[in-house]
């Protein structure tokens, strides 16, 4: 019954918090900053590049062109500018990898840690959580989005509501390692709260492994927003990478336009990978580790 | 045992009911109900009354249930609204090319990923592991669609190596039917295995090196055998086991990346289907695709549940999960 | 100390044998995040043929480390910078992998200290064996079967046809412990390691395996050496003993000399606080009045007709059964006294701890608390019966929210019933660092950077901030190495006495246990089946299993009524 279950970092670090630590030994190697960089090159281009660059809207004269200096990423199939695309589509991307990131964390992270906390409640839960990451969810957002009808908001609800699982998962195999800790009972008996418990004792425990699952959670999000918007699901109001290549398809130039297909893709690929890398290098960065599930 | 195999089975069924369950309350509860998407901002309440009781949508939702669980059971899942065929019947004609796409993706993820996540497990930080670690964080973060077109790009048109689209060219027969059904395979089944078997490799090499790192494996090292015997009888004997399990859970996403990928390659499967059902508004078309891929995952799921059974001594002999 | 002259028999000398293994000014360094950083420095020491040799430390003193070297199974951020191995003349440090394969298992044998998480969970136990007798060419494919019973029948495994075809999980701790020390002497080596073989079990076994152990490395002859945080443990068993504390030697000699007459500091503290040594209690009261004085205080724990039952599945056939896990358990805790619940990992020591703290409700049972009845009590009546009993746990890495500073723990109980404002509150917190013996300036560090005496007077600091009667005490000190023990027990005395404290302690450790007890309490199997005043159940144990506890203590027994 002696089983350490905290791994705890040498005090190298006398008096700094657990929290200072981990972001100390994140920016100790370049992968921390670089990665951490690029997100917040992409946050700028989200929130200042929509006031710079006009909305792509109509029909231009120049159809299909390749990159050129009036163009820097070419014209798509309407003679419209896919820079402008890319930019509006930055903006669309990060908007619902962020508002579907959060609501995946808060569903799953509240689910985790009532199960883990209450007995009676964890049976119906895990069950829940087993079977959702059982089924296709492409496929089912897919339906989803197509019946209720594209918007941007309809994808970050969907994207959001059918994320939460694997969370859940991870969250409550975590919280359930925690709720066994001693300091758990340690609370009880002083007179702490459920309520109390969960939120100042087990949250803050987990609380590392959020920020971990949220950008992963985004990133993840920023694929499935693209995947759905490729398939025709895409709010037609506004652009989104997965939208240009939607054009593409739909014009038959996803391979001679190559331009229209290169730069979001690079967009893509670019901020789910950096998103990727911070998470992971957080993860491993962290003071104080739950042994148990990891990722 | 015959609890774990209930339970799983139970689970399974519990999977399956909610899915079909989702989809038939959402097609139901949305504002205006299945007709609206059906008349198409047509305006006659006719045809409206007409499809209403065509449909049995003038019954009490809970008679349209339990109608339209029994009309699944019997593998009756609609009409089709663009071509007015029997939703089971167009299913079933696209249903072999994405059960062939990624079935094989399935297989070959598992046959080769377990083997590239063992050995950069064992060569820790060698040159194996540093590529897996790269290729499994791109697969990652790479859309399914961006691959595809890249693939086609390079081996379709610049080098002409492998047909451009399809599943099958016309008028062949006999061994070039076959040859001609594998090269139109093989794009779409290299970017979805590239696309799911990095990331999957990884977890199996965090998997590995955990037991690597195991009490029982240091032991097994200080009984003086021999590393093969240590990798394989104490490290990959125990790694296998979350292995398999985790590709029943990565099943779902594989499923999703077909839809991808056969949409990009014009491959006939059920992903292409969707693709043009979305399009079109064919909502019951949809709505089967989303239900059958469901059944077959969940079968899949069920299957890699029951060789861990096979693996897992702990499970055989009776103890809980 | 005089009565511990009789501890170790005269042992025949050993130093003309054949020198099995010759360890000359090891070295070992470790690459950290923090640089490198040295695990051992300058361990000498000879082992002859048939010769037990005990390696006595607490956690951190380089004796894995010091082992982990002669098997070549250091881990990979491990180096032997200096010194030389000799193993039966070679020098095997320099070995590669592959050489060293020839004599692991072949010439020297191990059994490792955590029974449960040695033996691989997919391979069948005989299996397991056969493999090393394989591999070793001790056996063939066709003898292999009846070699491997024939190894677990030695090894003191019943029906071992039967067994050799069963998985670990099928098999209790102690059966794997010997399933473990028949593969480590499958090949007859030549040395024998044991690393902690018996820490992970109960206490009674323990005593079976060490001398089964004992008789087996007799028989064949093989030199053994015995890893242990225990000195009692490795002077009764072993003929040598070295200690080690940070990493380096600080002594050795024959067992019986250093228990007599410790050179050096730190093993004349380690001898000194070691329960199992130690020969008084530490509580000055006197004897001969002790019984009357006790239970003339006033109760304020009573307990009566206790029931706990839970509901499980059964390992075999999946089926729902009613598991008792504590039943008519009876006792009395007075005021300002010591109670302690003594019994191994299942007899229900901890369920009745955890329904007295009211974490869990009982069956049934009367629990009275200062003349209340607390067994369901909810709401508001529950919130003061929180201000008023406390726990502490065991283990104090984990008893303390990592993510909190000490601050912020010791002001928690204050916060949550919402006394005093905010310099009141960090008063109260200095008060208690002081009553814990603690400088103030840890009260911005994190729990995270403290040792784990430190952390556990933090755990009894806040234990002590809403100033409660009772404070339940679940196995306190068993995580703590030896002389942090007995300055935490020394702290718990001093509080009792000042602050008029009552304690219902609970402990697997009888040597612990009669240091601080006024009463005792004995449980087997959810049943209590001894109880009385400490003086008593130690000089003249009434139940057969209480003896059977003292015995398993090393050297009480051979003390008799020194207590």
């Amino acid at each position: 019954m002696t089983t350490q279950a905290i791994n705890t970092a040498a005090p190298s670090t006398r008096g700094m918090s657990p929290r200072q630590r981990t972001w100390r030994r994140f920016f100790s190697s370049p992968a921390g900053y670089i990665s951490l960089g690029t997100l917040a090159v992409f946050a700028l281009i989200g929130i200042f590049g929509p006031m710079i660059v006009p909305y792509p809207s109509g029909l231009g004269t120049d159809i299909l062109q390749p990159p050129t200096a009036a163009h820097p990423f070419g014209t798509d199939g309407l003679g419209l500018d896919v820079l402008a695309q890319v930019v509006w589509g930055t903006r669309m991307s990060l908007l619902v990898a962020l508002f579907a990131g959060l609501l995946a964390v808060a569903i799953g992270a509240f689910l985790g840690i009532v199960a883990a906390y209450f007995k009676k409640a964890d049976a119906v839960i895990t069950t829940i959580t087993d079977v959702m990451l059982s089924l296709p969810l492409l496929p089912l957002m897919i339906v989803v989005t197509a019946m209720v009808g594209p918007s941007i908001v309809t994808l970050t609800l969907v994207i959001g509501f059918f994320s939460w699982p694997e969370i859940c998962r991870l969250i409550r195999s975590n919280a359930l390692v925690v709720s066994g800790m001693p300091f758990i009972d340690g609370a009880r008996a002083i007179g702490a709260s459920p309520l109390r418990i969960m939120l100042k004792e087990i949250l803050p425990m987990v609380s590392p492994l959020l920020i971990v699952n949220a950008l992963l959670t985004g990133a993840r999000a920023v694929i499935a927003e693209a995947g759905l918007s490729f398939l025709g699901l895409g709010d037609p109001d506004t652009w989104s990478w997965g939208r240009i290549l939607q054009s593409a398809q739909r014009d038959g130039v996803l391979v001679s336009a190559w331009w229209q297909t290169l730069f979001p893709s690079l967009m893509i690929l670019l901020l789910v990978l950096s998103a990727t890398i911070v998470g992971m290098r957080f993860n491993d960065s962290r003071a104080v580790k739950v042994k148990g599930a990891l990722k | 045992m015959t609890r774990y195999v209930v339970s799983r089975v139970g689970r399974a069924v519990l999977a399956v009911w909610i899915a079909v369950t989702i989809t038939f309350f959402l097609l139901r509860l949305l504002p205006g109900g299945p007709t609206t998407l059906m008349l198409d901002g047509v305006n006659d309440p006719a045809l409206e009354a007409k499809l209403l009781a065509d449909y049995g949508l003038d019954q009490p939702l809970i008679t349209q249930y339990g109608l339209f669980l029994w009309q699944l059971i019997q593998g009756n899942l609609g009409t089709s609204f663009y071509s007015q065929s029997p939703v089971a019947e167009v299913l079933f004609d696209r249903m072999p090319w994405t059960l062939l796409l990624a079935g094989s993706a399935f297989l070959i993820t598992l046959v080769v990923g377990i083997p590239l996540g063992v050995a950069a497990a064992v060569k820790r930080d060698g040159l194996p592991d540093q590529a897996l670690r790269f290729f499994g964080m791109a697969g990652q973060a790479m859309f399914v669609p961006s691959l595809a077109v890249l693939l086609l790009a390079v081996f379709a048109l610049k080098l002409g190596w492998f047909p451009i689209g399809g599943a099958v060219s016309s008028f062949v027969e006999g061994p070039q039917y076959v040859a001609s059904v594998i090269s139109h395979l093989i794009l779409p089944l290299l970017s979805l295995v590239f696309i799911n078997i990095g990331p999957y490799a990884l977890t199996v090499r965090t998997n590995m090196l955990q037991v690597l790192g195991a009490d029982y494996v240091r032991s097994a090292r200080a009984r003086g055998l021999s590393s093969q015997a240590v990798i394989w009888n104490h490290g990959l004997r125990n790694a296998v086991i979350p292995a398999v399990t985790l590709m029943g859970l990565q099943l779902g996403t594989l499923v999703g990346g077909a839809v991808l990928t056969e949409t990009v390659f014009a491959y006939p499967g059920i992903g292409s289907l969707i693709y043009e059902a979305v399009g079109r508004q064919d909502f019951p078309i949809l709505q089967g695709a989303f239900i059958l891929l469901a059944i077959t995952v969940v079968l899949a799921n069920l299957l890699t549940d029951l060789v861990c059974l096979l693996l897992d001594p702990k499970l055989r002999t009776g103890n809980r999960a | 100390m005089s009565d511990t002259q009789n501890v170790a028999e005269a042992v025949p000398p050993v130093s003309e044998r054949e020198v099995i293994l010759d360890v000359r000014d090891l070295a070992v360094d470790f690459t950290t995040e923090m640089g490198r950083v040295s695990g051992v420095q300058g361990v000498s020491f000879t082992l002859h043929r048939g010769e037990t040799l005990a390696i006595v430390g607490e956690s951190g003193s380089g004796k894995t480390t010091t082992i982990n070297a002669v098997l070549g199974l250091l881990p990979g951020n491990g180096d032997v910078t200096s010194g030389e191995i000799f193993f039966r003349g070679t020098d095997i440090a320099g070995y590669s992998e592959k050489a060293l394969r020839g004599i692991r298992g072949k010439h020297i044998g191990l059994v490792p200290q955590d029974p449960m998480s040695n033996l691989n969970p997919v391979m069948r136990v005989g299996d397991q064996l056969a493999e090393v007798l394989l591999a070793h060419g001790k056996a063939t494919r066709k003898d292999v079967r009846g070699k491997v019973n024939e190894l677990l029948a030695r090894a003191g495994l019943p029906d071992a046809a039967t067994r050799a075809r069963q998985y670990p999980h099928e098999f209790s701790g102690g059966m794997r412990q010997r399933a473990l020390i028949a593969i480590g002497l499958a090949c007859q080596p030549e040395l024998l390691i044991a690393d902690e073989p018996t820490s992970a079990l109960d206490v009674t076994v323990q005593r079976t395996i060490l001398d089964h152990l004992g008789s087996l490395t007799r028989d064949l002859g093989t030199a053994m050496i015995l890893v242990t945080h225990d000195l009692g443990l490795a002077a009764e068993r072993a003929e040598t003993v070295i200690v080690m504390n940070k990493g380096r030697i600080v002594e050795q000699g024959p067992s019986a000399q250093i228990l007599r007459d410790p050179q050096h500091e730190y093993t004349r503290r380690l001898v000194e606080s070691a329960p199992s040594l130690a020969s008084d209690r530490m509580k000055p009261i006197n004897p001969g009045a002790l019984t009357g004085q006790i239970t003339e205080m006033p109760v304020i724990l009573h307990v009566r007709d206790l029931v706990k039952e839970y509901t499980v599945r059964s390992h075999t056939d999946g089926k729902r059964k009613t598991f008792t896990a504590v039943t008519g358990v009876n006792f009395d805790l007075h005021r300002g006294t010591t109670l302690a619940i003594v019994g191994e990992s299942g007899s229900g020591k901890s369920t009745t701890a955890r329904i007295a703290l009211r974490l869990e409700e009982p069956t049934s049972g009367l629990v009275e608390f200062n003349g209340t009845n607390i067994a369901h009590l909810r709401g508001r009546g529950l919130k003061t019966l929180r201000k008023q009993v406390q726990p502490i746990f065991q283990d104090p890495y984990a008893s303390l929210n990592p993510m909190a500073s000490v601050g912020e723990i010791l002001e928690e109980p204050l916060k949550i019933y919402r006394l005093g404002n905010r310099a009141a509150r960090r008063e109260r917190a200095m008060d208690l660092l002081e009553m814990v013996a603690l400088d103030a300036s840890i009260y911005d560090r994190f729990a995270t950077e403290l040792s784990g005496g430190q952390r556990q007077r933090i755990a009894i600091a806040r234990a002590l901030a809403l100033e409660p009667d009772l404070i339940i005490c679940d196995e306190p000190v068993s995580a703590l190495d030896v002389l942090v023990q007995a300055q935490i027990l020394e702290l718990l005395m001093k509080l009792q006495t000042e602050l008029g404290l009552s304690y219902l302690f609970i402990s697997h450790d009888l040597a612990v246990v009669r240091l601080i007890a006024d009463q005792i309490v004995v449980m087997k199997a959810g049943e209590i089946v001894e109880r009385g005043a400490v003086v008593d159940v130690f000089t003249s144990p009434q139940h057969e299993y209480t003896r059977m506890l003292l015995d398993s203590i090393p050297h009480i027994a051979s003390r008799g009524t020194a207590g």
